[in-house]
């Protein structure tokens, strides 16, 4: 089953900065190939909607970015800020209190029936 | 695993480019992404300019800017949300102002002026503009940027020209014409034909023109042709102005009354500047082709700039020492005039009232003292 874009929408910030929060640095195709690999194919984050996000995290001061040569292109690691680290755990625990509640809120929609 | 030789990474980058992707940080991504996928998943001996382009046909929906697209909206849109919010609030409170400051105006009250010229400010300087920051975000096409722009730039002249009118700041005239041709001649052909054109813009486009143009010819015909005197007030100012010149010429032998030479002297003045004010001529004139052309103008305004008021206070004072001088039964009758009202109230005096209490005030003297007023 492969989740519709808008939930990954909705969370996407909060997938890379955990992704980042666990492996210090990485760059794009990394991170597509690690959330790919954590959820056995299930999430699949689109280009369109990565390297987006990436900017506006790293516009936000979440982000420190260094760059490296590959041959004749350059590849851009991302790494958290002291602030990204911050907001990593505060988007993490968020969205589990998040999740919680839509299980409340949705057991309470269906059970009754 | 496949190797990407560096002419197949230029490849790759001038595609990127040719398609939309302007941000170099966004250029390199992508291009890095891309030539992972590549060396991942192309065989050895794989077609890469055919693997190539179905790669990147993943990558978006209609076309490969929408990356770039959703990467500036993102940038921005904290930016674009409060620009937003203090748009609205810097239009309700010119708005606000704008309608307080006028009423104070007409009721003359104290304050109005500093409202009005705030209500300007805010408009034409934070509204505006940032109606114009934030509408030209979501077109397209420069053209209607710059019709946008040429709009915002009339509004603001329109504006400033309703402010300088109503303040009786000199070049209030020629803003407003600058504004006029402006917009009747350049915003508004840009605008019509530019949105005449598209089908979805068309009965739109024509409703605003006409209506634009309807406001333009409504505030054209207010402005050129200003409200002309009422005829008889005219008429009796001049008659008096013929009174005063029929007893002047009876003059007798009777001592000059230095005082009352000061009076007849003190009204002339006046009475060539507010002349002068309505005609654009200093002559003393009372003849058709004048009068058609006198402007009835409050004389609220009128004092309010050049030296009418140290004229007026002049002459009140020359009055005042006639006054003293003389008793009771020969004394200038001021009631009801504007030698008697209090400065605030001259709003409810006109130029051509003005000018009929001060030549009555000659006429007095003319009656009492003759020899005074043969100097005309």
């Amino acid at each position: 089953m492969i989740y519709s874009s808008e939930l990954i929408k909705g969370t996407l910030k909060t997938i890379v900065l955990k992704m980042l929060e666990d492996n210090r640095k990485m760059y794009g195709y990394e991170i597509t190939q690690k959330v790919k690999e954590l959820t056995k194919d299930r999430i699949q984050l689109t280009e369109g909607a990565l390297y987006p996000t990436l900017h506006a995290l790293e516009n936000d001061g979440l982000l420190t970015t260094e760059t490296e040569y590959i041959g004749k292109r350059m590849r851009k690691y991302y790494s958290l800020s002291p602030s990204g680290k911050g907001k990593a755990k505060e988007r993490v625990s968020e969205l589990a209190d998040f999740m919680e509640t839509m299980k409340l809120l949705l057991d309470i929609q269906i059970k009754p029936a | 695993m496949y190797c990407i030789t560096d002419k197949q990474v230029d490849y790759i980058l001038d595609d990127i480019r040719r398609n939309g992707i302007e941000m170099e940080d966004l250029q390199l991504n992508l291009l890095d992404h891309i030539c992972c996928i590549i060396e991942q998943q192309l065989e050895e001996d794989g077609d890469f300019e055919r693997f190539y382009h179905a790669t990147v046909r993943q990558f978006y929906k209609h076309d490969l800017h929408e990356i770039e697209e959703e990467t500036i909206n993102l940038l921005t849109f904290k930016n674009f949300y409060q620009m937003k919010k203090f748009m609205l609030m810097s239009g309700l409170f010119s708005a606000v102002t704008f309608i307080a400051g006028s009423f104070f105006k007409i009721m003359h009250w104290p304050g109005a002026s500093v409202m009005l010229v705030l209500a300007f400010f805010a408009f034409s300087l934070l509204f505006l503009p940032m109606v114009f920051v934030l509408k030209t975000k979501e077109m397209n096409q420069l053209r209607d940027k710059w019709i946008l722009g040429l709009g915002t730039i009339a509004g603001i002249l329109y504006c400033a020209s309703m402010l300088f009118n109503v303040m009786h700041w000199p070049g209030a005239r020629i803003i407003w014409f600058i504004t006029l041709i402006l917009s009747a001649f350049v915003v508004l052909p840009l605008y019509f034909t530019a949105g005449v054109r598209r089908a979805e813009t068309r009965v739109n486009t024509i409703v605003t023109s006409v209506l634009i143009l309807g406001f333009l010819g409504v505030q054209f015909t207010l402005t050129a042709l200003r409200p002309p005197a009422t005829r008889g007030d005219i008429y009796t100012y001049a008659r008096n102005e013929l009174l005063l010149d029929n007893l002047s010429k009876q003059a007798s032998n009777a001592t000059v009354n230095q005082l009352a030479a000061n009076v007849n002297a003190a009204c002339n003045e006046l009475k060539l500047s507010l002349l002068k004010e309505a005609t654009g001529d200093s002559a003393l004139r009372t003849d058709d082709h004048t009068l058609a052309h006198l402007r009835q103008q409050s004389l609220q305004a009128l004092f309010g700039y050049g030296n009418k008021l140290a004229l007026l206070n002049a002459l009140k004072s020359s009055v005042n020492n006639y006054n003293a001088a003389v008793p009771a039964p020969v004394q200038i009758p001021v009631a009801n005039t504007i030698l008697d009202a209090p400065l605030n109230q001259m709003g409810a005096y006109s130029n051509i009232d003005a000018l009929n209490n001060i030549v009555q005030v000659q006429l007095f003297l003319a009656i009492n003292r003759p020899a005074t007023v043969a100097m005309r």
